[in-house]
């Protein structure tokens, strides 16, 4: 063969990237697909089980296709109140945490910053958990003036201002120190566990479910009333997150290159940790903390797909909602009648995937 | 119109790095910032191309005042290549010269993206890197990754006809002998089609038989400013790099 005529170089070479754009397009509808199969088996499993022909039937009906006659009443209940609710609840509380993690990744632009390891989660419990116990005296104006939306909105507060923080400590000279961000989230989570543990003493059984809700997270709580304001804010978060994707990689290039780009860096990095914090702490009002999705996914796609936002960001949403729901039924079967805390599945798979990272980071030097 | 500091001073802790500093560059013309370490040539770079605001004095773009000019008209009208990279993240080089095209999102179709990101990876020549993890390359082939990248940004005429401007901070330091000719070579091509082109650059041999202009930085000030061989005289390299003795050029 003699060598290729440089108009063929150029047409292969355009096909590289779209060849690198066609696996990521394939991963996310992989993943959106592994999330469908996730929510549709949440709604299956449980101590009552359910057919694959009655939830069809159940859903038809939903969208006026038929009806559910055939279906037992209590079943119908069952999918339509409790196990609907919590399908939908695992699907966004993952899509939320795992395209967090991704974009907070890109806005520090190191691959370590995950929202649970530098205490943005426990920060939106430690302010769910305050509201719940002071809000019958000190905060009841506020609370009422906010309605249902009040928790997920306060725990977003508590959320936003701890990524103001760990941000302000670990960043100088436009630089991520890493060590400094780490530690800085441990300090921070050791003082929203504090406060969340003194919460929990101080209150009694009607104001809180037990700490472990708080520490380890679960969708045990998972009713419509509940589910739906938090998750509106969980779909603006997601929503705007996903329109980050190009700013944010421009971002990945250094801040001075991305401000030659055009890009408005602090306006980027502002809207991205607005957004973050309000995914997560919405996600945290109604869960508690679900540590390790938003830092396990992200890094599986990048090995796929490459750190591109394009694919990362809504990859993340869809591969994060797959690993809650699944991990949600490892939780409910694992252990039944009783219930494992979500938290505790997650952590099993998150930690050791975070010790791999810590050693591999450190023979590329990643931590300097 | 020219790139252009009026009397820009910039101060840090107390201490003028560069201190009432005026100059032009000029469209199609190849000019070279030159001096000591320190003296101030990377501080008005950034102050040419708008990253750093000045304390006194202002800074021009074709005429317009760099801090009015909006942030995606001035990414069209010119590209910087930093004297590092600070990425951290796995991008194929292709991937990193496509990020060129980011302010005309929108602006041109797919395909002339992806034609002209094809352009400037060949005039660099790498397109045997373009598949490759920009963080596995070697410093040069970064540069040319990154300049490549630079060229994308600002390859069509910017709106009303404006001039190009390329700014390069020691372009030439990770590069090996036949890269640091062709990319001379090559900024001397783009020059002729009417870019500004303006680079810190340590080697005065390059300079002399590339650059048009030279600004000769000491101490934060301009030294000198005119045609390369006039300011190169052996007295004033001896003066400016406080030589034992004249230094002549070849």
């Amino acid at each position: 063969m003699e060598a290729s005529p440089p108009a063929l170089e150029a047409a292969s070479s355009a096909n590289l990237n779209t060849n690198r754009e066609r696996i990521g397009v394939l991963v996310l509808a992989g993943a959106a697909l592994l999330a469908m199969i996730g929510m549709a088996i949440g709604v299956l499993v449980g101590p009552l089980q359910i057919t694959l022909s009655e939830f069809s039937a159940v859903a038809l009906s939903w969208v006026g296709i038929g009806d559910a006659e055939s279906v037992s009443r209590v079943k119908t209940g069952v999918i339509e109140n409790i196990r609907a609710p919590r399908s939908v609840l695992g699907a966004l509380v993952g899509a939320s945490l795992g395209i967090a993690g991704a974009a907070m990744q890109g806005f520090f632009r190191n691959p370590l910053a995950d929202p649970g390891l530098i205490g943005v989660s426990t920060g939106g419990a430690l302010a769910a958990v305050a509201v719940i116990v002071l809000g019958g005296t000190l905060l009841s104006p506020i609370l009422v003036f906010l309605g249902a939306f009040a928790l997920p909105i306060i725990a977003f507060l508590g959320s936003l201002i701890t990524v103001a923080i760990i941000y302000r400590v670990s960043v100088f000279d436009g630089r991520v120190i890493v060590a400094t961000m780490l530690l800085a989230g441990v300090a921070a989570n050791a003082v929203a566990a504090s406060g969340i543990g003194y919460f929990t003493f101080l209150a009694d059984d009607a104001q809180l479910r037990d700490l472990t809700f708080w520490t380890l997270g679960s969708l045990g709580g998972a009713i419509w009333d509940r589910v739906l304001p938090a998750a509106l804010l969980m779909l603006i978060s997601i929503a705007g997150l996903l329109t980050l994707a190009r700013p944010l990689n421009c971002l990945l290039l250094g801040e001075a290159d991305a401000e030659t780009l055009g890009i408005d860096v602090e306006a980027t990095k502002r809207k991205a940790a607005f957004l973050t914090a309000l995914g997560v702490g919405a996600a945290t009002a109604v869960c508690g903390v679900i540590n390790f999705v938003g830092l396990v996914v992200p890094h599986v796609l990048r090995l796929i797909t490459g750190p591109d936002h394009r694919f990362v960001l809504p990859g993340s949403a869809l591969l994060g909602a797959a690993l809650v729901l699944f991990s949600d039924l490892v939780a409910r079967v694992s252990v039944a009648p009783a219930e494992l805390p979500l938290g505790v599945v997650t952590a099993a798979i998150g930690a050791p995937f975070f010790f791999w990272l810590l050693i591999r980071d450190k023979r590329t030097s990643g931590l300097g | 119109m020219a790139a252009q500091l009026k009397n820009v001073s910039i101060i840090r802790s107390g201490r003028a790095i560069l201190e009432d500093a005026t100059g032009a560059c000029q469209p199609a013309r190849f000019t070279a910032f030159c001096g000591p370490n320190g003296a101030g040539k990377t501080t008005a770079l950034s102050v040419l191309t708008g990253a750093l605001r000045p304390d006194r004095g202002s800074a021009a773009l074709s005429g317009q005042d760099i801090r009015t000019v909006d942030r995606g008209r001035l990414a069209r009208q010119r590209a910087v290549v930093a004297q590092t990279s600070a990425l951290t993240f796995p991008f194929q080089s292709y991937e990193v010269v496509s990020m060129g095209r980011a302010p005309h999102l929108g602006r041109t179709t797919r395909q002339v993206d992806l034609e002209i990101v094809n352009e400037a990876i060949r005039k660099m020549d790498v397109t045997h890197l373009a598949e490759r993890n920009y963080l596995t390359l070697s410093g040069g082939e970064r540069k040319r990754v990154d300049i490549a990248r630079a060229l994308a940004q600002v390859w069509e005429a910017p709106e009303a006809g404006g001039t190009r401007w390329l700014f390069l901070d020691e372009p030439t330091a990770a590069l090996d002998l036949k890269y640091q000719i062709s990319l001379m070579r090559e900024l001397q091509d783009l020059k002729q089609k009417g870019w500004g082109i303006v680079a810190v650059l340590h080697d005065l041999h390059l300079v002399k038989k590339f650059a048009d202009h030279v600004w000769l930085f000491k101490n934060g000030k301009v030294e000198a400013i005119g045609e390369a061989k006039s300011v190169l005289t052996a007295e004033r390299i001896q003066s400016v790099f406080e030589l034992d003795a004249p230094y002549t050029l070849p």
